[in-house]
C-alpha cells in the first residue's frame, strides 16, 4: 500500500515538472514575441517584427489589402460571376443559341472567355494562390467541352497559346505569386465547344437528354492571400494611370493651340498699335 | 492532503499552460483575404417534333404517310369523276392531292431541317410534284434537291409546315408541253387504267426522311 501510494505521488511529481518546464517555455516564447510588438518611440506598433534594435523612429506599418475583381464588379464569398452566357451569336451577330429559361447553357459552337483581376491594394506584398475547381452534374457525364487558363504574363495554367485540354483539367488548376505592394496580376479563362468536334451523335445524345434533364458545368474560382515573408518584395503589374490615347496627337494640338494664342494676341496688338498712331 | 495539494499545484500548472500556448498562437496570427466566384451552366436543349414525334431521338426519323389520303381533282376541288374503291386510294388522270408535315422546333438552338422524298413508282405513274401549287418537278427527288433542303426553323417556338402537292395532269393537249409530266401520253395513261384492271395494278408510295441540323 505503502509502495503504491509512492509510486503514485512519483507519478504526480513527474508531471509537475513537466507542466513546470512547458510553462517556462510557453511563457518565455510568449514574453519574446510581445517584445517584438512594443511600441517604438512614436507610439507605434508594428504588425511584423522589427528585427533592427536600433530606434529609428520611422518605423514601416503595414496595412496588407487585396482585392479580386472583374469588369462587374469586385468579388467576395462565392460570387456568381459570368463564364457562361444566356444567349450567344455566331459570326453574323445572329443569335442562335439562347436559354428558353434565363439559365444560363452551353451547345455546340458556343465559346466564351472570362477574366479577373487580382489588386494588391495594400503596402506591403502578399502570397497569393489561385485554385479552380470544375465538376459535372452527373458526375459520369461526358461533354466535350474544352477549357485553358492562362496569367497576365502568358504563364500558361492549363492548356498553352495553341492548345486547349478538356474542361475538367482546369479542376484543381492552381497557382501561386507574389504580389507587390500596388501591384495587381489577372487571369483569363477559354473555354470552348466546337460545333465540329467529330462526334454528332455524342452532342445529339447530350441535346436530347438535356430536354429531360439538366447536364451541368459548374467551374469555381478561389483566391486567398497572405502577408509575405518579404513586404517589399513581389512582382505584378503597375495599375494603368492613364487612358490609351495618343499622347502624341494631344501634344499636337497642344502646340497648335499654343500657337494660335500666340497669332490671336500679336494681331490684337499690331491693331491696338495702329490705332494709337492713328490718333 | 499533501497529495491534494499537489493535485492542486499540477491542475493550476495545467491551466497555465494551456493559456500561454494559447496566447501564443494569437501572436502568430496573420493577415488572411479570401475571394471566390463560380458560375454554372446547363447543356442546351435539342427537340425537334414532327407531326408530333419527337425525331431528335432518332436522328434521321422516317415519317411514313399517306400522299395520296385526300384525292382532289387537278383544280385541287373535291373530285366528283373519280370513284374511291373501298380500303384504298386510287388516283387517276385528273386527280391531285396534298400533305402537310408539321415541324416544331422547341430547342434552344436555331436548326435547319432536309427532307428527303423517295418515291416507289415501278409503273410509272406520270405524277409531277410541287411545294407551292405553282413550280411543278416530275420527280420528288427534283423537289427535295430544291425546295426541301436545309430550310431555317428558329429555336423556341419555330413552327414550319411543310406541304407536298401532286397531281395526274387529265388533259395532255389542254396544257403547255411543260406542264405535262415528261413522256406522258393519252396512250401511257390509257395503258396505266387497263393494267389497274388487272390483279398487279400500278402502284406508287412515297416516304420521307426528316433530318434536323444545328446552326451554327
Amino acid at each position: 500500500m505503502d509502495n503504491e501510494k509512492k509510486q503514485k505521488r512519483g507519478w504526480l511529481i513527474l508531471i509537475i515538472l513537466l507542466l513546470l518546464v512547458f510553462f517556462t517555455v510557453t511563457t518565455f516564447m510568449l514574453v519574446s514575441r510581445f517584445n517584438d510588438f512594443l511600441p517604438d518611440s512614436s507610439g507605434a506598433i508594428s504588425l511584423i517584427p522589427d528585427d533592427d534594435d536600433s530606434d529609428d523612429g520611422d518605423d514601416f506599418v503595414a496595412q496588407p489589402d487585396f482585392e479580386v475583381s472583374d469588369n462587374q464588379g469586385v468579388w467576395s464569398t462565392d460570387t456568381k460571376i459570368d463564364i457562361f452566357r444566356v444567349s450567344y451569336e455566331n459570326g453574323e451577330a445572329v443569335t442562335t443559341v439562347k436559354s428558353d429559361n434565363e439559365d444560363k447553357i452551353i451547345a455546340p459552337g458556343t465559346e466564351n472567355s472570362y477574366t479577373f483581376k487580382l489588386h494588391n491594394t495594400g503596402n506591403v506584398a502578399l502570397d497569393y494562390e489561385v485554385v479552380v475547381e470544375a465538376y459535372v452534374t452527373p458526375s459520369d457525364l461526358k461533354l466535350p467541352v474544352d477549357g485553358r487558363m492562362n496569367r497576365y504574363d502568358n504563364k500558361w495554367i492549363v492548356g498553352g497559346n495553341n492548345k486547349y485540354d478538356n474542361v475538367l483539367a482546369l479542376n484543381n488548376a492552381t497557382d501561386t505569386m507574389t504580389l507587390a505592394a500596388g501591384r495587381y496580376s489577372s487571369y483569363t479563362l477559354d473555354w470552348r465547344w466546337l460545333f465540329e468536334q467529330g462526334d454528332d451523335a455524342l452532342d445529339t445524345a447530350l441535346g436530347t437528354r438535356a430536354a429531360d434533364e439538366d447536364l451541368t458545368l459548374t467551374i469555381a474560382i478561389k483566391t486567398t492571400a497572405t502577408e509575405s515573408a518579404d513586404p517589399h518584395g513581389g512582382g505584378g503589374m503597375l495599375p494603368q494611370t492613364g487612358d490609351n490615347n495618343s499622347a502624341i496627337i494631344w501634344a499636337i494640338l497642344a502646340i497648335c493651340s499654343i500657337v494660335m494664342m500666340g497669332i490671336l494676341i500679336f494681331s490684337k496688338d499690331e491693331e491696338e498699335k495702329k490705332e494709337k498712331c492713328k490718333k | 492532503m499533501r497529495k491534494n495539494k499537489m493535485m492542486r499545484i499540477a491542475s493550476a500548472l495545467l491551466v497555465a499552460v494551456l493559456l500561454t500556448t494559447c496566447a501564443i498562437s494569437g501572436t502568430f496570427a496573420k493577415y488572411i483575404s479570401t475571394a471566390s466566384g463560380s458560375d454554372s451552366a446547363r447543356v442546351a436543349k435539342w427537340s425537334i417534333e414532327v407531326e408530333g414525334t419527337d425525331i431528335a431521338i432518332s436522328p434521321d426519323a422516317t415519317i411514313t404517310f399517306d400522299l395520296f389520303d385526300t384525292v382532289k381533282d387537278t383544280e385541287f376541288a373535291a373530285e366528283e369523276n373519280v370513284t374511291v374503291g373501298s380500303g384504298e386510294t386510287i388516283i387517276a388522270p385528273g386527280t391531285s392531292g396534298s400533305f402537310t408535315l408539321d415541324i416544331t422546333n422547341t430547342s434552344e438552338v436555331d436548326a435547319t431541317y432536309t427532307i428527303a422524298l423517295e418515291e416507289t413508282n415501278a409503273g410509272n405513274i406520270p405524277l409531277k410534284y410541287s411545294v407551292n401549287g405553282t413550280d411543278w418537278v416530275d420527280s420528288v427527288a427534283e423537289l427535295t434537291m430544291t425546295a426541301l433542303t436545309d430550310v431555317a426553323i428558329a429555336k423556341e417556338t419555330g413552327v414550319a409546315e411543310q406541304t407536298v402537292y401532286w397531281k395526274w395532269v387529265f388533259d395532255n393537249a389542254a396544257v403547255d408541253a411543260a406542264d405535262l409530266h415528261a413522256g406522258q401520253t393519252d396512250v401511257t395513261d390509257t395503258a396505266l387504267g387497263i393494267q389497274a384492271d388487272d390483279a398487279t395494278p400500278a402502284e406508287v408510295t412515297i416516304k420521307a426522311t426528316i433530318t434536323a441540323t444545328q446552326v451554327d
